[in-house]
């Protein structure tokens, strides 16, 4: 029996999901009900703890408790930015690559990076087994698109090393897209050529992903991230705004108090969360500094306002790889929200700025839907032999030439109805039904064209609203939807006349398909068919 | 999908079948190997077989 998993190990918490009876994915929780598990692995004392038991020592044994190490994998020691301080561990160099000198059974112990991280996929690999009751023979693991093919490697192996039969690395975002069902039931009569904004913010970055999908293949089209803004930055600003008012009330001043901050931090961090889901919540700190503690209530307005910067970063950021991916808004057909901090209503709330109308998927967990993809695709390589699998993520088979323009035809009134849109992987193949125009018509003419992308409107100049939560509904001035991109017709490509039709039919009862195929080379054949007496005609291009 | 226009009959200009142009030529990107869609374009390419053949 084949017992396949998906792992998403981010770079604050993991998760595992599995393929469930039912046909549908489950995510794993753990003896205490709890579905992610914190990428930390710790030592106390004399004994190495993993996940929440881990987390939960970081404010006692911070120098002891380690996190953040997948941003490690497979760099090198020079590369890293390591900031030992009272409440980060010391990282120091083996061999030349990043490792953690942690105290463990009373004496000093050297953990590389690697190491750590098989610590930690064990651990992983364990509670999956726990809650399956079986043994796991093979999982998919998810990685940032940013992940170069050593630092695949580096995981890979280290995955290897916790026992786990790794079939397959796939890339973040799309495996989201997987697990939202993006595109992924063409039929012969719709194809879903789609293009999606995968938004994925995590603790520790925003990652943004233009992805599209042509009968059913994803093609990354640009991607963009951003470190400085995650989950994490906007808790920073929280604890920035209870330090302040800690000061106001105690007159203390924590700001240079690291270990204070950290305190801050934790309480911090429920805190932020709850405000995703009510207009105030409550922040409890014992003993920030000076035996003196902290307790308040925070108003999800005021820390809105405290992160406005961050919130404008993240809509900057999409807006650049917009432009990056010469795309307008109007050109994205689905965003898929992926990552904890996606949760954030106002996060929601000012990408609607962008796309007001644009459907926003969240009917995933957003911080499960990489491991529910990579559970999707485990499933469907479980069986094949590994070799098999490797073969077909080799370059021979994933580059592909791609449509440069889109290819269709055009209406009565010149305009154009896309067949096989730009970004379209080769070979390619659209069926489209017609009807004839005219009474008793027995000729039916079909041309086929390039198409180019008409000029956008120009862009209104945007008056920046300065947000201050003011319920004044009524001058809420009319939103300007982005534009859907028109094209319009320039090469003529081919012409076919299919003749002979059934005599004296009524305008638009025959059934014409006329199926498109551009094979690798760019070679065009069309085939035209009338269903009910079968008659047909072919052409092809040189 | 149906297109909602409907094929007219040929116009004048019209003087047999003929491809007039070729598609510009394609660029190269690489496909996220992933799902079944790719999987069937995978196995595609590894016997080389064509859509009609893969229809079988
Ligand atoms: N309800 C919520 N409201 C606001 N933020 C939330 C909520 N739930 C989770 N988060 C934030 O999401 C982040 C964790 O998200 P996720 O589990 O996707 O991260 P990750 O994948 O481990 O990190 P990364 O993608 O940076 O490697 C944390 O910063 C957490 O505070
Ligand atoms: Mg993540």
């Amino acid at each position: 029996m084949e017992t396949v998993i998906g792992i998403n190990f981010g770079s604050t918490n993991s998760s595992i999901a599995v393929l469930a009876p039912n046909g549908h994915f489950n995510v794993i929780a753990n003896a205490d009900g709890e579905r992610m598990i914190p990428s930390v692995v710790g030592f106390s004392n004399d004994e190495e703890v993993s996940g929440t038991q881990a987390l939960q020592q970081v404010v006692r044994n911070p120098k002891n408790t380690l996190q953040g190490f997948r941003k490690l994998i497979g760099k090198k020691f020079e590369e890293v930015k390591a900031s030992s301080d009272v409440t980060h561990p010391d990282i120091v160099s083996k061999d030349g690559i990043p490792a953690y000198k942690v105290t463990f059974k009373e004496q000093e112990h050297i953990f590389t990076v690697p190491e750590i991280v098989t610590k930690h996929l064990k651990h992983v690999h364990e509670e999956a087994e726990a809650y399956l009751g079986n043994k796991v023979t093979g999982a998919v693991l998810a990685v940032p698109t940013y992940f170069t093919e050593h630092q695949r490697e580096v995981l890979a192996k280290s995955a290897a090393d916790a026992g786990i039969n790794v079939l397959q690395t796939i890339k973040e975002p799309v495996a989201a897209a997987l697990a939202y069902n993006f595109g992924q039931n063409p039929t012969k009569g719709d194809a879903q050529d789609k293009t999606a904004l995968v938004l994925d913010m995590g603790a520790s970055s925003f990652d943004v992903t233009v992805l599209s999908v042509r009968s059913g293949i994803y093609t990354i089209l640009e991607t963009a991230h951003d470190e400085a803004l995650g989950g994490e930055a906007f808790t920073d600003e929280l604890v920035q705004l209870v330090a302040q008012e800690f000061k106001k009330k105690t007159k203390v001043d924590v700001s240079g108090n690291k270990k204070a901050l950290l305190k801050i931090r934790t309480a911090a961090e429920i805190t932020k969360k709850q405000l995703a889901r009510s207009a105030s919540a409550p922040c409890s700190v014992e003993s920030v500094a000076e035996g003196l503690d902290y307790h308040a209530s925070i108003n999800r307005l005021r820390f809105e306002l405290a992160a406005t910067k961050l919130f404008a970063k993240c809509n900057a950021l999409i807006e650049h790889i917009l432009e990056k991916a010469q795309l307008t808004a109007g050109a994205i057909d689905e965003i898929l929200l992926v990552g904890g901090a996606t949760r954030m209503p106002k996060f929601q709330s000012r990408i609607r700025d962008i796309f007001p109308e644009t459907p926003m998927r969240l009917d995933q967990e957003s911080d499960e839907a990489i491991a529910v993809g990579c559970a999707a695709q485990a499933s469907l390589i479980a069986g094949f032999e590994k070799e098999d699998i490797a073969a077909s993520t080799k370059e021979n088979i994933t580059v592909a030439p791609h449509t440069v323009k889109p290819i269709g035809v055009t209406g009565p009134n010149d305009e154009f109805f896309t067949i096989i849109p730009s970004h379209t992987p080769l070979p390619a193949k659209r069926v489209f039904e017609f009807g004839q125009a005219a009474d008793g018509q027995t000729e039916v003419y079909f041309a086929l064209y390039e198409g180019e992308q008409d000029p956008l409107p120009p862009k209104k100049e945007k008056v920046e609203k300065v947000d201050i939560g003011s319920d004044d509904e009524e001058e809420e001035e009319e939103e300007d939807l982005p534009v859907k991109p028109t094209y319009h017709k320039t090469t003529l490509l081919a012409e076919v006349v299919l003749k002979e039709l059934p005599a004296g039919a009524k305008a638009g009862t025959l059934k014409i398909e006329a199926t498109v195929q551009v094979d690798a080379s760019g070679k065009t054949i069309i085939t035209l068919r009338e269903k009910k007496s079968g008659k047909q005609v072919r052409a092809e291009s040189a | 999908m149906v297109l909602d226009f409907l094929l007219p009959s040929p116009p004048k200009s019209w003087s047999g079948d003929k491809f007039h142009a070729k598609i510009t030529t394609p660029t190269k990107a690489t496909v996220e190997p992933v799902g079944r869609h790719f999987l069937a374009h995978a196995r595609r390419h590894i016997h080389s077989r064509t859509f009609s053949e893969d229809e079988k």
